[in-house]
Order: C-alpha cells, then sequence, then structure tokens
C-alpha cells in the first residue's frame, strides 16, 4: 500500500526521497490548477517549483490537521495570487486547447472551439471566482475542502461559485457561445 | 417556496448534493417559475460546458521534463538586491566562523546539544553551494555584460560630444570669418 500524503510529509524531513514521491504524486494536479488559474504560460513551471519549495520549507512545521490536498491547494492559491498581482497589469493569456480526436471533424471542430471559448470566458473572470471555479471543477477538493483552502465558509463559497457559474454563462454568450442546455 | 428561497440550494441541487426533501420542493417551484428554470438550465448549461472542458484537460498543461531554475536576465536593481543578499549571507558566515567568542555568541543562538549534520543535511547544502556558485557566476557574467555595454554607451557618448564640438568650432569659425567680411565691407564703405 503506498504511503499516504501525511506519511511523506513526515517523512520528508528525514528523508529527501520521500519528497520527491510526493512531488512526483502532486505535481500534474498542481500544474494543471495553476494553468487554469493563471493561464498556461512559461511560469507555470516556475510556479509549481514555488508550491513545491514552500511545502519543502514548511515540512518541519506541518500538521496533519486536515486533508494534505487543502493545505497544498491553500499554497497554491497564494503562490497564483503573489503571480497574479505581480502581472496585474496583463491579461491572463489563453489556453489553447488540445484538438479534439473524433470521427466526425465538424463536431471536432465544434467542440474545440466550445473548449477555447470557456477557456477564453474563465480566463476572463475575477480572480476570486474563477478561484472558486477551477477549485470545485479542476481538482478533486470537496466543497468543505474548498472553504477549508480559501478561509471561508462553505455558504459563501457555495454563494460565490453561484455568482462566478452565472458570469461564467454571461462571458460565453457574449463571446457567441450558448452552451448546449443539457437534458435533465 | 418562492424565488429568494431557492437561492442557498442552486449549487447543491447542481451538483447532486440537496437532500430529496429540499430537491423536490425546488422542482415543485420550477415547474411554476419560469425565471427559475431559467436559472436552472443556465446552471446546468455553464456546469456541462465545465465539465467538457475539464475531461479535456490534461494531467499537466505544461510540458513534460524535469523542473529546473532558469538562469534569467536581472535588472540593475534586481543584481543589487541579489548582492546584498550575498553579502549578508557572507557576513553572516564569516561572523559564524571567527574564533572570536563575543561574536559567535551574538551569531549563534544557543544551541541545546551539538548535532551531526546528517548525509541528507549535507547533500542540501551542497546543492545550496552549487546553486549560490551558479547564481554568483551568472551574476558575474550580467556585471561584465553590463559593465562592457555602460563602457561602449560611455565611447559612443564622447564621440557623439566631440563631433558636436568640432561642428560648433567650424561653424564659430564661420561665423567670425563673416563678422570680419562684414565688418570690412564697413569700413570700405565709410572710406
Amino acid at each position: 500500500m503506498p504511503p499516504t500524503d501525511h506519511e511523506l510529509m513526515h517523512r520528508c524531513r528525514e528523508d529527501a526521497s520521500s519528497f520527491d514521491h510526493l512531488v512526483e504524486r502532486w505535481q500534474p494536479p498542481v500544474q494543471r490548477a495553476i494553468a487554469r488559474l493563471l493561464g498556461p504560460t512559461a511560469d507555470v513551471d516556475d510556479l509549481s517549483q514555488e508550491v513545491f519549495l514552500r511545502i519543502y520549507g514548511a515540512r518541519h512545521r506541518y500538521q496533519p490537521r486536515a486533508a494534505f490536498s487543502t493545505w497544498l491547494y491553500r499554497i497554491v492559491l497564494n503562490v497564483s495570487r503573489d503571480a497574479h498581482r505581480r502581472r496585474w497589469r496583463q491579461r491572463v493569456p489563453l489556453v489553447d486547447e488540445p484538438w479534439v480526436e473524433t470521427e466526425d471533424p465538424h463536431a471536432a471542430a465544434q467542440l474545440s472551439e466550445l473548449r477555447s471559448g470557456v477557456s477564453r470566458a474563465l480566463a476572463r473572470l475575477r480572480p476570486r471566482h474563477r478561484e472558486v471555479i477551477v477549485l470545485r471543477h479542476f481538482t478533486d477538493l470537496t466543497f468543505s475542502e474548498i472553504a477549508e483552502a480559501l478561509d471561508q465558509p462553505e455558504s459563501t463559497v457555495k454563494s460565490r461559485l453561484r455568482v462566478a457559474l452565472e458570469k461564467l454563462h454571461h462571458e460565453l454568450s457574449r463571446q457567441g457561445f450558448a452552451p448546449q442546455e443539457l437534458e435533465e | 417556496m418562492n424565488c429568494s428561497d431557492t437561492d442557498p440550494l442552486w449549487i447543491d441541487w447542481l451538483y447532486g448534493e440537496l437532500p430529496a426533501e429540499e430537491r423536490a420542493a425546488l422542482e415543485a417551484h420550477r415547474a411554476e417559475c419560469s425565471r427559475c428554470r431559467a436559472a436552472g438550465r443556465r446552471l446546468l448549461a455553464t456546469r456541462g460546458a465545465l465539465d467538457e472542458l475539464a475531461a479535456s484537460t490534461p494531467r499537466s498543461l505544461v510540458r513534460p521534463g524535469p523542473t529546473r531554475v532558469r538562469p534569467r536576465r536581472r535588472t540593475a536593481a534586481g543584481i543589487a538586491a541579489v548582492l546584498l543578499a550575498l553579502g549578508g549571507w557572507s557576513l553572516a558566515a564569516w561572523l559564524w566562523q571567527r574564533p572570536d567568542d563575543a561574536l559567535r555568541k551574538v551569531a549563534r543562538p544557543q544551541a541545546t546539544a551539538p548535532r551531526e549534520p546528517s548525509a541528507a543535511a549535507l547533500a542540501d547544502l551542497t546543492e545550496r553551494l552549487q546553486s549560490l556558485e551558479e547564481m554568483n557566476q551568472l551574476l558575474a557574467g550580467e556585471i561584465e555584460r553590463l559593465d562592457e555595454s555602460q563602457a561602449r554607451r560611455d565611447t559612443d557618448w564622447h564621440r557623439a560630444l566631440a563631433g558636436q564640438s568640432s561642428d560648433l568650432s567650424k561653424r564659430l569659425d564661420r561665423i567670425d570669418r563673416n563678422l570680419q567680411a562684414l565688418f570690412q565691407a564697413e569700413l570700405e564703405t565709410t572710406q
């Protein structure tokens, strides 16, 4: 059975290879979250490195009070906010969405266009709204964990997410995308 | 249930976390209220679009490869800050190694017991030292580049000044010659 995150954090106080396991395990989701929060600029590499440096620096102070992921994403948010402040005049770059491989090229083109549109709309939201959407849709955190990561009550997180989704829908409509209404 | 009662329920409804009783009440209200029906459809559609994007998002959005520290061009302020930090670090190291007990007491906190550094700590220190050396080399290169650039600018500036000075001298000579000619002409006229 693989060691838990808490165990790895505890071990990496003495053994650097445990930290390597932790990085290996968490680097892809961390990069994914940062890329969605800030856009997949070259900084994604450096910022995820900064996240893990902060974690390594805090290894002696780490207390497994809550889920490791909650603590990790709180650091991701802090690093992303710092980066956002550093380049606050710049627009969040757009994400080049991967091409979709399907048998129908027309459907593939439509799908890719929609994904790029959603990505663009997401990038245009205010950081607080983007954060709550990214934490809900691009990580495995529950509402209570998101609340803890954001240091907000769960009810605030939910009402913020509602506003964020409405704004995202508005942005999508403004760009000429009307997301297909799903069957209920 | 009226429209304002639905506000705190939408997100749980959207993500399937609403208890059955409240869900039934909300659905009953939606059946009667076109505004809330539209709100629900908007939320579902937006969630669907996000799910689509999340499903297509690669595990990592950046190119694969080992993480690395990339050298960057430093501005003069950045260099100054790093040099100050290195200076502070060197001073601390110097204080630490001085045999003077009084200074050592100032620089080193009261240790509870002497400890042998572990192999991991030594490796960590070695790596940091290598990073510092690399940083030092980068800085030395950067300072050299700045010096060269400054020297080039100085040379260009002097050359431009010398050129301007020469132009001015020539113009003064011409003015002087013109004045002399005018003066001569004036003299001839009066005579």
